[in-house]
């Protein structure tokens, strides 16, 4: 295994970062910063073409973060300037007192502080960076053409992409240091019949590195089988029905039913239902829910969150009763809650939320094929497109590009595409009647707040059946 | 100072000869930004971000078999990279470029743009004016200075109210350069904001989100957009649930109708054309369903450069290519492929660049034809997807109205799905047109045969 070097930017200016924060520290009630060197690269191959560039995460860049007599600021730059740290730390101060006079502002409990020092180097097998860029866009190449035979499979694309993560927090008693590898992969392929075009595709993702890719590899035959299928793909009658969500699915709904509707700043904005459901049945006995970036390794893993607070792991649901949310400091303050370590940004640039980081449903005791065996008439789903939350009225939406048919316990070979699933979180909690004994949790993607603020989060879990509305 | 150190890293690199950088690409961008976010009428937090990113692609070309070939590799660079990181960093991108071997196209040499983008209205406002004209609009609905499009009686007992809301103002300016002596430099101010409005019901409270994309202080689309917003919360506080509906039209309108013209466009692209995940092509009757048969309403579509009060507008593309407003289909037909060049000079079509907007004609029904007879009207959607390569859509309800001939009236859960590839031939679209978030195009949209899935008798 190869452990991940901090990055040598932020290691050259953190005595830099030290002295700045010393010198703020007078200046404010609270200060931190929080500083980025996140590196990537992305290789991908499409018809007649394959590329390289750098993909959306990578970003170097601080954020200083002040409380005076409550209330809160930020100020955002790429760059230490100045000829010395003594001149910067008048800049930032200048940048943070003007916006601290806006009267306006809110007032809030002091920002913790307590003594924290500790660092985390993540390891991966084979090294992206290092490796031969003709040789990973010849894999990728290699892939998308075993799907592509130009009759039913018209075009495929496949995508490799890594971030080396690299980060520091640094406030008067804090000095925070972290630095990891993640990597995701892609083969999407079409299948067209006539005018009709049926899209699908396989992810794979953690915190890896190159060797990723063979696990994308591995997907070819399945991939080729279920474009073939799609283009035969019926619509659903709609209606309620029982229904047995993959992994991906089933994560996903835990993450927009349960995850997005306990991140603890919809409660401060009064935007969540389940501050009323705290300690009350929500789910049925089946149904025990965690988050947290510490407790499993993928891609919403880490040491820190953007806050400087150490990661945590939040049982969310136990047991079908609610137990409590996950909190980006400003809201636990307002609400007087624990602080967990979701505090996330997008970027040094973006502001921090409460976010999810890996969120899942615990596995139960039954394996899928009795799970399947006692469907009456539904519907296996699967290859999750989308999903969205609605935290304060609990509308689910889940769409997903594969259904196979269940009757009488067995699949008909009828395949529909593509699937709305909706329906009300607890009614579809309530109805969750086994649990799968297996456990697979995937990262591919990236999980936004409404429709921006992009954070790496993973999600997963066992298969569940349970019932939704299908259309 | 950067360009500097970086055009001297490129002149260093082809200096070696180890692999020459035959073309290059550098544009920087440097970004200011207030933001502010609002829970009710207070400030949560308050923001200042300075960006400043340069990104580089760099293009070697190689021989093989007596024909040409060009790879290419796009890197990065941040003003705090040191002369010896990008250095590096382009000899990593060199390196890469050089093991793609792509069919070869040019750059674009020096132009002058074919269209002039007048300034942005927050250029006449003083820097601490422009945040709090954003605000007052935006707040002014609720505050009553505008009337809510709802009746008063619904208002009075639902208290419609904006829960939180955030808003970003970027300056954004971008220089651009190339190998080929184009340079040109261009200043954007980019708005955003995205909002919460809740209202009480029997229920509990309910709440719609909704977001505005702007590059004007244009108080009435503003007031418009939280406005519009803060009447639909108030009939979702009233809304029954969906019914089990079958064989009655449904009127897209706004995000979701741009979003089904958008499968057009995106369709139209020389890249989608060149890669097949466009079943168009060329002159082709872009229209027909499977089954056949004339279009109901022709579409007549333009790739647009500019369009006021949209942020995306650019007299250029990212190729550096000048653009120019260009009819794509007419009639039905598609006339012309909008999309990067370089897919163009692998078609053998002519080069029209790549578009950021676009606009579409007004359609043949009135919204008051269109809503003359029964009729489903979503308006807002959990998350309306409507997937771009095969035109399948669909998305729960947040709130609709549904119109039985004689009683309109909200309603609220369930599902519609549908795919533009079935419906095209018979869609209608409105002769009224508003600008959404790319695109200047009609109202709303009228599909018959979209699935719809109740949730209520």
């Amino acid at each position: 295994m190869i452990q991940r070097p901090h990055s040598v930017f932020l290691s050259g200016e953190k005595p830099t970062l030290q002295e700045i924060i010393r010198l703020l520290s007078t200046r404010f009630d609270y200060i931190s910063v929080l500083g980025t060197d996140d590196r990537g690269i992305s290789y991908s191959a499409t018809p007649g073409e394959t590329r390289t560039y750098e993909p959306m995460w990578v970003q170097r860049g601080f954020v200083f973060r002040a409380q005076k007599a409550g209330k809160i600021a930020e100020y955002a730059c790429p760059i230490i300037g100045g000829p010395s740290p003594a001149e910067f730390a008048r800049v930032v101060e200048g940048e943070l007192e003007r916006l601290l006079a806006a009267p306006t502002a809110m007032s809030f409990a002091p920002l913790p502080d307590e003594p924290l020092v500790e660092e985390f180097r993540g390891s991966i097998e084979e090294d992206p960076f290092a490796a031969d860029p003709e040789a990973i866009l010849a894999r990728l190449t290699a892939i998308r053409e075993r799907i592509t035979d130009g009759k039913i499979v018209v075009m495929a694309q496949s995508r490799y992409e890594c971030v080396d993560v690299s980060r520091i927090f640094i406030s008067p008693h804090r000095s925070l240091f972290q630095s990891f590898t993640w990597s995701q992969a892609y083969l999407f392929g079409v299948a067209r019949k006539g005018q009709q075009s049926k899209m699908s595709y396989r992810p794979v993702s953690g915190r890896k590195g190159l060797e990723l890719l063979r696990s994308l590899e591995l997907k070819v035959p399945e991939l080729t089988q279920e474009l073939a299928s799609l283009l035969d793909a019926v619509k659903i009658e709609p209606g309620e029905y029982e229904v047995i969500l993959d992994p991906d699915m089933s994560g996903t709904l835990a993450h927009e039913a349960f995850g997005h509707g306990v991140e603890t700043d919809m409660f401060f904005k009064g935007r969540a239902k389940a501050v009323e459901y705290l300690g009350k049945r929500v789910g049925s006995d089946l149904v025990t829910m965690y988050d947290g970036a510490e407790g499993v390794d993928q891609c919403g893993s880490f040491l820190f969150d953007d806050e400087g607070t150490r990661a945590t792991k939040t049982k969310v649901i136990e047991a079908g009763i609610l137990l409590g949310g996950i909190s980006d400091s400003l809201s636990a303050l307002a609400l007087g809650i624990p602080l967990t370590g979701n505090g996330r940004r997008e970027a040094y640039s973006h502001k921090a939320y409460a976010r999810m980081t890996n969120t899942y449903f615990a596995p139960g005791d039954s394996k899928v094929e009795d799970m399947i065996a006692t469907v009456k008439h539904g519907w296996y789903l699967s290859r999750l497109s989308s999903g969205m939350e609605d935290p304060r009225n609990w509308g689910i939406q889940l769409l997903c590009m594969v259904g196979k048919e269940i009757v009488d316990g067995k699949f008909t070979g009828k395949v529909a595409s593509p699937v709305v699933c909706s329906g009300y979180v607890p009614d579809v909690l309530q109805a969750i009647s086994m649990v799968s004994d297996d456990f697979e949790l995937a990262g591919s993607g990236a999980c936004g707040k409404g429709h921006k603020e992009y954070a790496k989060v993973s999600s997963g879990g066992p298969c569940i059946k349970t019932k939704m509305r299908l259309g | 100072m950067m360009k500097k150190t970086i055009l001297a890293a490129i002149a260093a690199i082809n200096a070696k000869g180890e692999a020459n950088i035959a073309d290059w690409r550098l544009v920087g961008t440097t970004v200011s930004r207030q933001e502010e976010y609002f829970i009710r009428e207070k400030t949560e937090q308050l923001r200042a971000v300075d960006e400043v990113r340069y990104s580089l692609t760099v293009y070697v070309d190689s021989e093989a078999g007596g024909k040409k070939f060009r790879g290419e590799a796009t890197v990065g660079i941040q003003p705090s990279h040191t002369k010896a990181e990008v250095e590096a960093k382009i000899g990593q991108a060199v390196f890469a470029a050089s093991k793609s071997k792509n069919a070869w196209f040019d750059l674009p040499g020096p132009t002058a743009a074919k269209v002039s983008l007048p300034p942005s209205g927050f250029e006449g406002l003083a820097a601490d004016a422009r945040m709090e004209a954003l605000r007052s609009a935006l707040y002014a609905p609720e505050a009553g200075a505008g009337a809510l499009s709802g009746d008063s009686s619904t208002e009075s007992a639902t208290k419609p109210r904006i829960n939180s809301l955030e808003l970003f103002l970027s300056k954004e300016k971008k220089t651009f350069a190339n190998s080929k002596g184009l340079e040109f430099s261009d200043l954007t101010w980019r708005g955003y904001s995205e909002f919460v409005v809740e209202a009480d019901s029997a229920r509990g409270p309910v709440e719609l989100f909704d977001d505005i994309e702007f590059s004007d202080p244009d108080e009435a689309r503003l007031r418009d957009a939280t406005g519009s917003r803060l009447a639909q919360v108030g009939d979702r506080a009233l809304a029954t649930p969906m019914p089990s509906l079958s064989d009655i039209p449904v009127i897209l309108s706004g995000k979701e109708a741009e979003d089904l013209f958008a499968w057009f466009f995106g369709n139209s692209t020389t890249s989608a054309i060149f890669t097949k995940a466009s079943p168009f092509t060329l002159g082709a009757y872009v229209q027909a369903a499977d089954k056949g048969g004339e279009a109901a309403d022709p579409l007549d579509m333009w790739a647009e450069p500019y369009l006021r009060g949209l942020a995306a507008s650019s007299p250029f593309d990212a190729d550096g290519f000048p653009l120019e407003r260009t009819q794509v289909i007419q009639g039905g037909y598609l006339r012309n492929l909008v999309g990067p060049i370089r897919y163009a000079d692998w078609l053998g079509v002519e080069r029209k660049g790549s578009f950021p907007l676009f606009s579409v004609s007004p359609g043949s029904l009135t919204l008051a034809d269109m809503k003359a007879k029964p009729y489903l009207e979503p308006v807002m959607f959990s998350d309306f997807r409507l997937d771009p390569v095969t035109g399948d859509f669909g998305a729960e309800m947040r709130l609709a109205y549904w119109f039985d001939g004689e009683r309109r009236r909200p309603v609220t859960g369930g599902s519609i799905s549908g795919s533009v590839t079935e419906l095209r031939s018979t869609m209608k679209r409105s002769f009224e047109r508003g600008l959404a978030t790319r695109s200047l195009c009609p109202r709303a949209v009228l599909l018959r045969g979209v699935s719809i899935t109740g949730i209520g008798r």
